[in-house]
């Protein structure tokens, strides 16, 4: 039964992702100037007749119904087409760029979970209190600064004036580690590369922090007040009318039942974190896929940005399962695929 | 009212409930004494916010923020509740005085089982829990095959069986004493006798003390042994039940009795007019008196004092010149 609506779920993500590859094809022709543009650039000593030669050998003189066709039928062969501006097959490069993401994904919300849980349980706690409210006016901070200015600071401060940090790049030169997964600080673990999870540890403390930032500061906020609903519910002074330690109350009674709406936010912060941050991974140099999608955007490569955008639309839909399934063990009341 | 001090499972003297809000502080209890012995089912009768519930709540050291016991003293079974460490007043909970809720639908946690709802209770006092106890537990309060039960979460059951699953929980460690904060309000008026009934059969056939919230007269009529009424934080009238209904002495009482529906035609209600006094303010004299049919300028004189007149308190001037043959010529005066 569980099964069959978990399928039912994915299934329908189909048309969704039918939808958003068609859309991304339709507004990336919608950017003025095409790759062919973009590649002679000012050049002048080019003919009409070599344009129109170079338009035809990327079949970008043909209607936009019939391109369309094209790539749809080509993407369900598993083709999602070649990239222009990296003479390269866009699935490669999008395989290789993925990992890197993931890596800085899941360390950023690492971090942000590592810090947002235990506040957000003890600001709620402890409300109205000097901790209380000096986390508040820091998640406030957390919120309103923008990952592009945080990261420039943190570079500037731990990596040009400290030196005790790395200031962009996944792993120094020679340290790279042998591939496994892609994810370097897991494939240095699973070869016992010691040196190689140094440096990779290394290299992700500050984009960690200034992509975690913000996600930390929201699931702080979300879990504060979502706790301090759940604490004036009957059930927790039944608990404590039970006798319960005040710890258990908090943990077993109140944070179980506030995780629903973290729950929500964490999925949506995931999501975007995998789509990868194209303005953290441009400061740090981190070779993800937000700074494949800006190079691809600049040089109008229609097949690498349509492939990348799939990518994250697949994401945010398999984080979205991910957290409904979550729901229905968090409160035995849902069923999937009813909304909360 | 000589009782022997060695049967109170529940002794409150002069308890005083107050809430810091940014308006000042509101005085939900003004000096309450009640006495409960054991066995006994006495029912705590009033409006929404007369301080019934902060009463209850007091003795179990569960007051919300910004409560506050400002004064006053609560024994349960001989131990001073306000005195207790923290860790102390934790295993006084759950095992010698245990509470029911209001509404049975919001006071299971809907996250956990039933079965580990139950277990939590009887672990933390380190009592043994074992499948047949618990089945056990549940056939005691009537509840269809236990064993399925157990696994189910809250939202399964109706309210009923919610309620009958509260009340196991809060037998499960045999208390001496059990508070029932209006535990049949949010039910059906078939499934409250039910509930209503398993209470009694639980107060004689184990001597469990009861105290009942509620603001329903009919309820109480039927169920406590002794009834104590109050106004604005205090007890207005305190005496048995037949007692009580039968001839009550203070207005506010006889005023409840009047707004009881009667299943006859042309009879109307007489609801009791204003509204329940500001409890943030000071009072002067009787609290009830700008809604008293019978009030006169010596109600506003001097501050109310519980009266006894014999039979029962009650705390309202009129009866404290009067001796007890002139009661009842007294109250005959106020029911003209």
């Amino acid at each position: 039964m569980r099964g069959v609506k978990i399928l039912e779920r994915a299934l329908a993500a189909i048309p969704i992702m039918l939808g958003v590859c068609i859309v991304v094809f339709i507004f990336m022709r919608l950017i003025p100037g095409d790759p062919v543009d973009i590649m002679l650039g000012e050049a002048s000593n080019v003919t009409q007749e070599e344009i129109d030669a170079l338009r035809a050998q990327f079949n970008l003189d043909e209607p936009i119904h019939v391109q369309l066709t094209t790539y749809l039928t080509r993407v369900l062969k598993g083709d999602l087409g070649y990239s222009i501006s990296r003479s390269a097959n866009v699935r490669d490069l999008l395989l290789e760029a993925l990992p890197a993401t993931v890596e800085l994904a899941l360390s950023s919300i690492t971090l942000a979970l590592l810090v947002a849980v235990p506040l957000g349980i003890m600001t709620a706690v402890r409300h109205r209190s000097a901790v209380d409210r000096t986390s508040m006016a820091a998640s406030f901070l957390g919120i309103s600064m923008p990952a592009f200015w945080l990261g420039i600071v943190l570079i500037l401060i731990f990596a040009v004036r400290l030196k005790w940090l790395p200031t962009s790049g996944r792993a120094t030169y020679g340290f790279v580690p042998t591939h496994v997964t892609g994810l370097y600080v897991l494939d240095s673990i699973l070869t016992g590369d010691v040196p190689a999870l140094k440096d990779s540890l290394r290299h992700l403390v500050l984009p960690s922090i200034a992509l975690g930032a913000a996600p930390a500061a929201v699931i702080t906020r979300v879990i504060r007040s979502s706790m301090l609903e759940v604490m004036r519910k009957d059930y927790v002074t039944f608990a404590r009318a039970k006798g319960v330690a005040e710890w258990a109350v908090i943990l077993k009674h109140v944070f179980r039942n506030a995780l629903i709406p973290a729950v929500t936010v964490t999925g949506l912060e995931i999501g975007s974190l995998l789509g990868g941050n194209m303005v953290v991974e441009t400061i740090f140099g981190w070779p993800g896929m937000g700074r494949l999608v800006v190079d691809g955007i600049f040089s109008r490569d229609y097949s690498l940005v349509q492939g990348a955008v799939m990518v994250y639309g697949f994401t945010f839909v398999a984080v979205n399962l991910i957290a409904d399934i979550l729901y229905t063990w968090l409160n035995p009341k849902l069923v999937i695929g009813e909304k909360v | 009212m000589a009782r022997s001090r060695k049967e109170e499972v529940l002794l409150i003297q002069g308890l005083e409930v107050s809430y810091q809000t940014d308006r000042g502080p509101v005085r939900a209890v003004r000096g309450v004494d009640l006495s409960v012995r054991e066995g006994e089912i006495l029912g705590l009768v009033g409006e929404s916010g007369c301080g019934k519930s902060a009463t209850l709540l007091s003795v179990m050291g569960l007051l919300p923020f910004p409560g506050k016991v400002v004064a006053g003293s609560i024994r349960v079974c001989g131990a001073d509740v306000l005195a207790l460490s923290k860790k102390e007043l934790r295993s006084l909970r759950g095992s010698t005085v245990a509470m029911v809720f209001q509404d049975p639908m919001s006071t299971l946690n809907p996250a956990h089982k039933i079965g580990a709802q139950m277990k939590e209770a009887l672990t933390v006092h380190g009592l043994p829990c074992t499948q047949d106890i618990l089945v056990r537990l549940l056939q005691e309060v009537g509840i269809p095959s236990p064993e399925a039960v157990l696994g189910y979460y809250p939202h399964q059951l109706s309210g009923g069986m919610q309620q009958r699953v509260m009340i196991a929980i809060a037998l499960s460690c045999r208390p001496k004493l059990i508070l029932a904060d209006e535990p049949t309000t949010a039910l059906d008026v078939t499934i409250e006798a039910q509930i209503l009934d398993l209470l009694r059969q639980i107060n004689r056939e184990r001597g469990t003390a009861i105290v009942l919230v509620t603001h329903n007269l009919a309820v109480a009529s039927q169920f406590c042994h002794r009834i104590a009424v109050m106004y604005a934080g205090q007890i207005v009238e305190e005496g048995t039940v037949d007692e009580v209904l039968a001839n009550p002495l203070h207005p506010y009482t006889q005023g409840l009795i009047g707004c009881i529906p009667r299943f006859k035609k042309g009879v109307p209600l007489t609801p009791i007019p204003g509204q329940v006094a500001d409890l943030s303010e000071n009072l002067h004299g009787c609290a009830f008196y700008p809604r008293c049919p019978k009030r006169e300028p010596a109600c506003l004189k001097t501050p109310q004092d519980l009266l006894d007149t014999g039979d029962r308190l009650v705390r309202c001037h009129k009866y404290g010149y009067l001796d007890y043959a002139e009661t009842a010529a007294a109250r005959d005066w106020g029911n003209e």
